[in-house]
C-alpha cells in the first residue's frame, strides 16, 4: 500500500490490486502520528486521534488497508521535484534506429506488456529494484549524450508499435528497460492528482523527466517512486 | 481606448429621426466623442482616435468611412493616406463592390461604415474590433464597446440576458455566430457586411473555411520562407504605429518569434518604436518560464522587465466588471491587467503585443489528424508512409492507429461543437440540450466547413473567433492589445497550407519553428513543453474559496437552471473526493455569474 497527502485527501494505491482510493482526512487529525506510513505534517507534537481519526481508523483496517505494527519501513516516494525535460534532440538529429537497437525495442515493450497481464504493480515494483543499481541522481555531463540518443532511438521506433497517449504505464515500463539495457537506470515514478482525479506514470533521473513534459507531470503527486 | 458608435436610420421615418437626433445631441456634446461622419440617415463618432493608430479614414465620393487601422496588401504592411480610394473614377462601383475591395487590398484592425444612400457596417476579417448593433425607436446602433451604446438610452430600454443564448454559452464557450447572449443585440461576424436596413440579407465576403478550402501547395522551403516574411511584415507593420510598446514575452514559441521580428538586432528601419518585454510568472515550473523569456530577450536585443503574478488575488475585482455583451474570461487578467496598465503607463507604450492566436495560426493540436488531411489530399500515394510516421509522432499513437483513425475520419459523421459540452461536469441538462440547437449559435460557415478534413476544420473552427480587444476590468487603463499572428495575410497564408506542412516533422508547430530557427535560441525552437497556469489558477481558486461558494451556490446560474446546484456544492466542498469539476470550469462560471449578475432578470428562464 502506497499513500501520499494532496491538500485534505490522501489518496491510497493498492498495489496488488491496482486500485485507488481516496479519503477525505484532514492532516491535523493527527492520523500520521498513529499510522505507520501515513502522510501528514512532520515535526508536529503526537496528540490523541479526533473522533473522526479513530472511526476512519477502524473502517481501513477492516478493509485491509492498515495491518498490525510491524517493521517500521518508509515507504513514502524520495523524489527530486520536476523541474526539467529531457530534450532529446539537443544534441542534434536522430540517428537512424540500429538493428541492435530495434531488437532491444522489442525485447523492451515485450516485457512490459507481460509483466501488466500477469504481474501486479507490486510484483513489478520488486522486478524493477531486485539487482539493479541505484539510479543516478541527477543527470550529469557525461550521460547526456547516451541518454538523449537512446530515448531518441525509442522514440522513433514507439510508432511503429504503440500508442503512447493513454498509455503512460506501458510506455514508462518499455523505456524503463530499454534504458536499462544501455545500463542507464531511472525512477519508475507514478503520481497521482484530484480535481478531477487522475493516475499517471513516467521516469524521472534527478529533476530530469524524460517521456513526458515537466510542466505535465508536476500537477501529479508521486505516491511511488521505485 | 478607441471606440466608436454609428447610428443610422431612415431619412425618412420621422420618429427614428428624432430618436437619432437626441442620441447624436448627447454625443455631440460628451467629449472627447468626435463626429467622424454626417449624412441624411446616417452619423458616427469616435473617440480616443490617436492618428497612425486608430482613426477615422474618410472613402472618396462619399463612400463613408473606414475606422480604425488600415494597411496595404502589396506591398504588405504599408501604411494608407487619411483619405482612401478603393476605386478608380472610371470603375462602377456599389456598396458590395468597396466592401470586397477593401477585404482583398487591405487589412487590418478596422470597421467601416459604408454608405450608398442606405448604410451598411463591414467588419475586417480579423475581427480584432468589435462590432455589435442593436435597435431603438428605429435607429440601428453599431458600436464596439457596450457601455457606450447604453449610455444613450433609457433604463427601460436596457437588454436582459436571453438564458437560452446564456446556455448555449455555457455549453459551447463563445458562440462564433451573429447571437450573443443579450437580447436584441447581435455581432457582425468578421468579414461580413451587414446592411443596417435590413431589407438585405447579410453576406460573408470573407472566412476562414473558404481559405482553409484553398489549398496552397508549397514545399517545405518555399513554405517556411512564406511564414517567415508573413509574421515579419505584419509584425513590423504593427511596430510601426507606436513609439513605445510592450511584448508579453512568456518565453513561448510564439512571442519569442515576436521578439525576434521586433528586436534591436533585426537590420530593418521599419521599427522605430521602444520595445519592452514583459514576463509575467508564479511559482510552479508551469507558470514560471522566465529562464525561456530571458533567453529569448537576450537573443533579440531587447530589455525585459519580470513580474510576479499574485496568487492571492482577491477575485472579488471580477463584480467590477464592465458591460459586455457577452460574459469575459478573467484569469489572466485580474491582476496582471493592473500590471499591464501600471507598465504601461511607466513606460509611455500605448500599446501590448501578444503572441496570442499562435496556437490556432502555427498550428499546436498534438493530434494524428494531419495524415486525414493528408489523405484526402494525395491518398494512398508514395509520401503516405512518411506522412504516417509524422502524425503518429505528433498525435502519439501508433503508426497503425492513426492509419486507421485517419482513414475512417471521411466516414465519421461531424456535428458542429460535438463534445464540447461532454467535459463540463456542473451544467444542467438543459444546457446539454443546447447541443441539439447548435446551429443557431455557431458562425454560419463553420456548418458549410464540416466537410473539411478534421485537421483543417479544427484549425479554421478556431480561427473563426477573435480575441477580445478591450479589457472589462482595467477599461481605458489598459493598453491597447495587439496579437499581430491574427493579422488577416497570416491567417490566410497558414490556413492554406495544409497541416501535415504546418506540423513538419511531426512537431506542433514544426513549420514555424523551422520558419525561425535562425533567429531564436535553439532551446526555444526545440522546446516542447508549454507553459500554463493551472498551478496559479489553482491556487488562485482556493484562496478565493469563499467568495466562489457565495457567487455559486446560490447565484443566477444556478437559479436559472443553469448549473446544478447540488454538483456545485459537491465541487466546492472539501468533504469529497470526488470531484469531477476542474479548477477552469470553475473559474468560467464565475466569470459568467458576474456578468449575469449586471443585468435584470430574463422574463423567461429555460
Amino acid at each position: 500500500m502506497r499513500a501520499c497527502a494532496i491538500g485534505n485527501q490522501v489518496i491510497l494505491l493498492d498495489l496488488q490490486r491496482g486500485r485507488y482510493f481516496g479519503v477525505v482526512a484532514d492532516p491535523q487529525c493527527g492520523m500520521s502520528q498513529h499510522i505507520d506510513g501515513w502522510p501528514g505534517p512532520e515535526g508536529v507534537a503526537a496528540s490523541a486521534l479526533s473522533r473522526r481519526a479513530a472511526e476512519l481508523t477502524t473502517r481501513l483496517s477492516a478493509h485491509g488497508v492498515l495491518t498490525p505494527p510491524g517493521p517500521v519501513r518508509d515507504c513514502r516516494p524520495h523524489l527530486d521535484e520536476a523541474a526539467s525535460t529531457l530534450d532529446a534532440y539537443a544534441a542534434g538529429a536522430p540517428r537512424r534506429p540500429r538493428l541492435q537497437g530495434a531488437a532491444g525495442f522489442i525485447a523492451s515493450a515485450s516485457l512490459a506488456w507481460t509483466w501488466l497481464q500477469v504481474c501486479s504493480l507490486e510484483s513489478i515494483a520488486r522486478r524493477i529494484t531486485a539487482g539493479r543499481p541505484q539510479p543516478s541522481a541527477a543527470v550529469r555531463a557525461e550521460m547526456c549524450r547516451p541518454l538523449g540518443d537512446a530515448v531518441c532511438e525509442f522514440e522513433s521506433l514507439r510508432p511503429l508499435v504503440f500508442t503512447t497517449r493513454d498509455n503512460c504505464l506501458f510506455d514508462s515500463l518499455a523505456l524503463l528497460h530499454f534504458l536499462g539495457r544501455g545500463g542507464i537506470h531511472a525512477r519508475w515514478v507514478v503520481g497521482v492528482r484530484i480535481q478531477p482525479f487522475g493516475a499517471h506514470s513516467w521516469l524521472q533521473i534527478g529533476d530530469m523527466v524524460l517521456n513526458d513534459l515537466h510542466e505535465n507531470v508536476r500537477r501529479f503527486r508521486p505516491i511511488l517512486v521505485v | 481606448m478607441f471606440r466608436y458608435l454609428a447610428l443610422a436610420w431612415q431619412h425618412d421615418d420621422t420618429p427614428a429621426g428624432h430618436a437619432a437626433a437626441e442620441m447624436s445631441g448627447v454625443l455631440r456634446h460628451r467629449p472627447p466623442w468626435q463626429p467622424a461622419l454626417c449624412r441624411r440617415g446616417l452619423e458616427v463618432f469616435t473617440r480616443g482616435s490617436a492618428p497612425g493608430v486608430n482613426q477615422a479614414l474618410a472613402l472618396q465620393n462619399h463612400g463613408g468611412v473606414v475606422l480604425g487601422k488600415l494597411f496595404r496588401r502589396a506591398p504588405l504592411g504599408e501604411a494608407v493616406p487619411d483619405q482612401l480610394t478603393l476605386h478608380r473614377s472610371s470603375e462602377a462601383a456599389d456598396l458590395k463592390s468597396s466592401a470586397a475591395r477593401l477585404v482583398s487590398d487591405y487589412w487590418g484592425r478596422y470597421v467601416a461604415i459604408l454608405d450608398d444612400g442606405r448604410a451598411a457596417v463591414l467588419r475586417d476579417p480579423s475581427g480584432a474590433l468589435p462590432c455589435f448593433v442593436m435597435r431603438h425607436q428605429g435607429v440601428s446602433i453599431v458600436f464596439s464597446w457596450l457601455e457606450d451604446a447604453l449610455s444613450l438610452l433609457p433604463p427601460t430600454a436596457v437588454p436582459e440576458v436571453d438564458v437560452h443564448a446564456l446556455a448555449a454559452h455555457l455549453a459551447f464557450g463563445e458562440l462564433g455566430g451573429a447571437s450573443t447572449p443579450l437580447t436584441g443585440i447581435t455581432q457582425v461576424l468578421p468579414g461580413q457586411l451587414l446592411f443596417l436596413d435590413e431589407r438585405r440579407p447579410p453576406c460573408l465576403l470573407w472566412d476562414a473555411a473558404r481559405h482553409a478550402r484553398k489549398a496552397n501547395p508549397m514545399a517545405v522551403e518555399e513554405a517556411s520562407t512564406a511564414l517567415a516574411q508573413t509574421v515579419r511584415a505584419c509584425t513590423q507593420a504593427w511596430a510601426a504605429c507606436h513609439q513605445s510598446l510592450l511584448l508579453r514575452l512568456s518565453g513561448g514559441l510564439d512571442s519569442s518569434i515576436l521578439a525576434a521580428c521586433l528586436g534591436s538586432r533585426v537590420a530593418n528601419d521599419r521599427v522605430a518604436a521602444r520595445v519592452t518585454c514583459v514576463n509575467y510568472h508564479s511559482p510552479g515550473a508551469d507558470s514560471d518560464e522566465r529562464r525561456y523569456a530571458r533567453l529569448a530577450a537576450r537573443a533579440a536585443g531587447l530589455e525585459l522587465l519580470e513580474r510576479e503574478r499574485h496568487s492571492r488575488f482577491d477575485i472579488r475585482g471580477i463584480l467590477g466588471v464592465a458591460r459586455t455583451p457577452a460574459p469575459s474570461h478573467y484569469v489572466g487578467r485580474l491582476g496582471a491587467g493592473r500590471m499591464d496598465a501600471e507598465l504601461a503607463a511607466s513606460c509611455n507604450a500605448k500599446a501590448m503585443f501578444t503572441g496570442g492566436g499562435g496556437d490556432q495560426v502555427f498550428y499546436e493540436f498534438p493530434q494524428w489528424w494531419p495524415l486525414a488531411d493528408y489523405l484526402r489530399d494525395h491518398g494512398c500515394g508514395a509520401g503516405l508512409p512518411a506522412a504516417a510516421m509524422q502524425a503518429a509522432r505528433l498525435g502519439r499513437v501508433s503508426v497503425w492507429r492513426a492509419l486507421r483513425l485517419a482513414m475512417t475520419d471521411r466516414l465519421r459523421k461531424r456535428r458542429v461543437l460535438d463534445a464540447a459540452h461532454k467535459r463540463l461536469s456542473l451544467i444542467t441538462e438543459a444546457v446539454r440540450g443546447q447541443a441539439e440547437h447548435a446551429d443557431r449559435y455557431v458562425h454560419p460557415a463553420l456548418l458549410a466547413a464540416l466537410d473539411l478534413p478534421i485537421g483543417k476544420l479544427t484549425q479554421t473552427q478556431h480561427l473563426m473567433y477573435p480575441v477580445a480587444y478591450y479589457d472589462p476590468f482595467e477599461r481605458e487603463a489598459a493598453p491597447e492589445l495587439v496579437n499581430p499572428l491574427l493579422s488577416q495575410p497570416l491567417v490566410e497564408l497558414c490556413l492554406g497550407l495544409p497541416s501535415y506542412l504546418l506540423t513538419a516533422g511531426g512537431r506542433p508547430r514544426g513549420l514555424a519553428r523551422r520558419a525561425f530557427a535562425a533567429e531564436l535560441p535553439a532551446e526555444i525552437t526545440r522546446r516542447r513543453s508549454k507553459g500554463g497556469m493551472e498551478e496559479h489558477i489553482t491556487a488562485l481558486f482556493w484562496h478565493n474559496l469563499g467568495f466562489a461558494k457565495e457567487m455559486l451556490l446560490d447565484g443566477k446560474l444556478v437559479r436559472w437552471g443553469l448549473l446544478d446546484r447540488r454538483l456545485v456544492e459537491r465541487a466546492l466542498s472539501s468533504g469529497s473526493t470526488r470531484h469531477t469539476s476542474r479548477i477552469g470550469e470553475l473559474h468560467v462560471y464565475l466569470g459568467v455569474e458576474a456578468w449575469a449578475r449586471l443585468w435584470s432578470n430574463p422574463s423567461a428562464p429555460p
